[in-house]
């Protein structure tokens, strides 16, 4: 599905190149739900959009469903985009002039499709993140738990190879946080959906199957939940976690 | 769809647009009025050589072509960088940065045929205005226009598409630049001063003279009764709008170089949040006070010129006939 090999990203700083992202190499198969956590500062945002097609100027190579994007023309690119990705932002990203419904199908009507064929995927998807009675309120109407369920119908409107979602709880209460998060879950579990997920958040994590670590702009090392219950992988990535900064110490 | 989505965000951004409606409305009124002014018949026979009267006001329209141009363009680029973030989203849905310019593009369009139809009115005043002066100084009355002539539509068609045309490169060359990642974040950028303090401070007292100035110019144009009346009014308003312009653009500079946070009721939080929206709003004035003043600069400017050109031929007549009588 993504497949990401010797990836590195530098920033210019006055005369200086500094290392945002150092050699990266992984790959996410179909219908996992995999999370990428370090401490700020340790490239993991940089490294979602690199990945994401966002950021493409980089050094590596990143194909998603086996194509690489970077061969792509500007044009190209952007039907990539729609067909292939999905993104959830902190900050939700919403268009405040569409209703919730507009901002939702807005991968469909960029595409040019005729919104009456897709009626009942609206609906199934509305149902789904249990946003049916909003959809024609508009963004500043409803909650930022509301406006980052609508984020998710947009990521997943298009039926795309993978969702990016970056700290895609930062913005929410503790409630809404779990929310989304088990709606994330059902998501990948229900639709067979990819999900790659940066955060800092361990609890944030706990939901995920596999997670990266992340630190100098390195993938550190990788935790896999298998069978475990959400709690005990829950422990499990604060003790690795604690471990690290043991070493560290 | 894109019509759509173009009604919906004119309506939404209706405060953004109306600066650039304005600047439009303007100057389509006052490129018809001359347009019409100068391709008018009546006027034509007035006087012989009224024909160099044409091709001094042709030149005029043309340079106030130029001026309005870049000043409907400034505004366009203001409301493009305002919106930025909401294009990256649409590019983060896929799409094309072509499309993106489209929608722009269809946005402005639109709200210009509303400018074109708001500014017929207007332009009729101007006439009026226009008319009025020129049978003054020639001393003749009844004197028709056209409310627009092939002239004046041909002008106001090239200005448009001119202005939609540079716009459009403009959209383009920054859209083709900006990474999706620059649109999203560009707005969280904070404002960036280029000058020194001192230099800063020395424009606020200038600003304040020039306001001053400005006061006073405008109560003795309001006690004096004659024809100079209406350019001491016109000079007067626009050394107050270029004096609130400056007080406001460097008392917004100073007070985002001042050092610290600004302690208000012993809460330095408050203070920052009170400094973070003094700072959003006069920046957001500011712009629309600068687009006002040159507006206005630029119809004194143009209105003084017509008036000299007037009493020079004015002037220039009474010599001929003068000279005429002697020779006879």
């Amino acid at each position: 599905m993504l497949n990401v090999s010797g990836l590195s990203k530098y920033y210019k700083v006055g005369e200086k190149y500094i290392k945002a992202i150092d050699n990266v190499s992984f790959v996410v198969t179909k219908g996992e739900f995999v999370a990428i956590m370090g401490p700020s500062g340790s490239g993991k945002s940089t490294l979602l959009k690199t990945i994401s097609t966002i950021d493409l100027n980089f050094e590596g190579n990143v194909t998603i469903s086996g194509k690489n994007f970077l061969d792509y023309k500007e044009k190209e690119i952007a039907k990539f985009r729609n067909k292939n990705i999905g993104f959830i932002f902190q900050d939700y990203n919403l268009l405040d002039t569409l209703t919730v419904k507009e901002n939702m199908v807005l991968p469909i009507l960029v595409n040019g499709d005729k919104l009456e064929k897709q009626e009942g995927k609206i609906n199934e998807i509305s149902q789904l993140l249990d946003i049916e009675d909003i959809l024609n309120n508009y963004p500043y109407q409803t909650s930022g738990g509301q406006q980052q369920r609508v984020a998710c119908g947009r990521a997943i409107i298009n039926n795309p190879s993978i969702i990016f979602a970056d700290e895609p709880t930062g913005a929410l209460d503790s409630n809404m946080t779990t929310n989304l998060l088990k709606l994330l879950t059902k998501m990948n579990k229900e639709l067979n959906q990819t999900i790659v997920m940066v955060t800092h958040d361990a609890y944030a994590a706990s939901f995920s199957n596999r997670i990266l670590f992340m630190q100098d702009g390195r993938i550190t090392s990788e935790l896999l939940r298998k069978s475990a219950r959400q709690k005990e992988f829950f422990y499990k990535i604060v003790s690795n976690s604690m471990q690290f900064c043991e070493e560290e110490n | 769809m894109l019509l759509k989505i173009a009604i919906k965000n004119i309506k939404r951004n209706i405060f953004d647009y109306i600066i650039y409606m304005i600047t439009l409305v303007i100057s389509f009124s006052i490129v018809n009025a001359v347009a019409c002014l100068s391709s008018s018949e009546d006027i034509l026979q007035l006087a012989e050589n009224m024909g160099m009267l044409k091709n001094y006001s042709t030149i005029i329209t043309i340079l106030l072509v130029f001026v309005m141009s870049y000043l409907s363009v400034y505004v366009i680029y203001d409301i493009l960088i305002k919106r930025e973030k909401e294009f990256g989203i649409l590019e983060l849905s896929g799409m094309k940065k072509g499309m993106i310019s489209n929608l722009f593009l269809t946005e402005l369009t639109i709200v210009g045929v509303i400018s074109l139809i708001v500014s017929m009115p207007i332009a009729i005043i101007i006439q009026k205005a226009l008319i009025f002066i020129v049978e003054k100084i020639f001393e003749a009355s009844n004197i028709k226009l056209n409310l627009m002539s092939e002239h004046s539509l041909m002008l106001l068609t090239m200005f448009f598409i001119g202005i939609i045309i540079i716009s459009s490169l403009r959209i383009k060359r920054k859209l083709g630049k900006a990474s999706i990642q620059d649109l999203l974040l560009e707005q969280s950028q904070n404002m960036q001063l280029k000058l020194k303090k001192s230099a800063y401070i020395f424009m606020l007292l200038l600003s304040i003279s020039g306001l001053i100035i400005g006061v006073l110019i405008f109560i003795y144009s309001l006690s004096e009764a004659s024809n100079s009346i209406i350019l001491l009014f016109f000079a007067g308003a626009i050394f107050i709008i270029c004096g609130v312009y400056g007080v406001s653009n460097c008392g917004l500079a100073l007070l985002v170089k001042h050092e610290g946070h600004p302690k208000v009721n012993g809460n330095y939080g408050l203070g920052l949040v009170l400094k973070g929206q003094l700072n959003a709003k006069i920046s957001k004035n500011n712009k629309s006070i600068g687009v006002l003043s040159i507006l206005l600069s630029f119809s004194f400017l143009f209105l003084m010129l017509g008036l000299s050109i007037g009493e020079a031929y004015k002037s220039n007549i009474k010599m001929r006939s003068l000279s005429i009588l002697r020779f006879h």
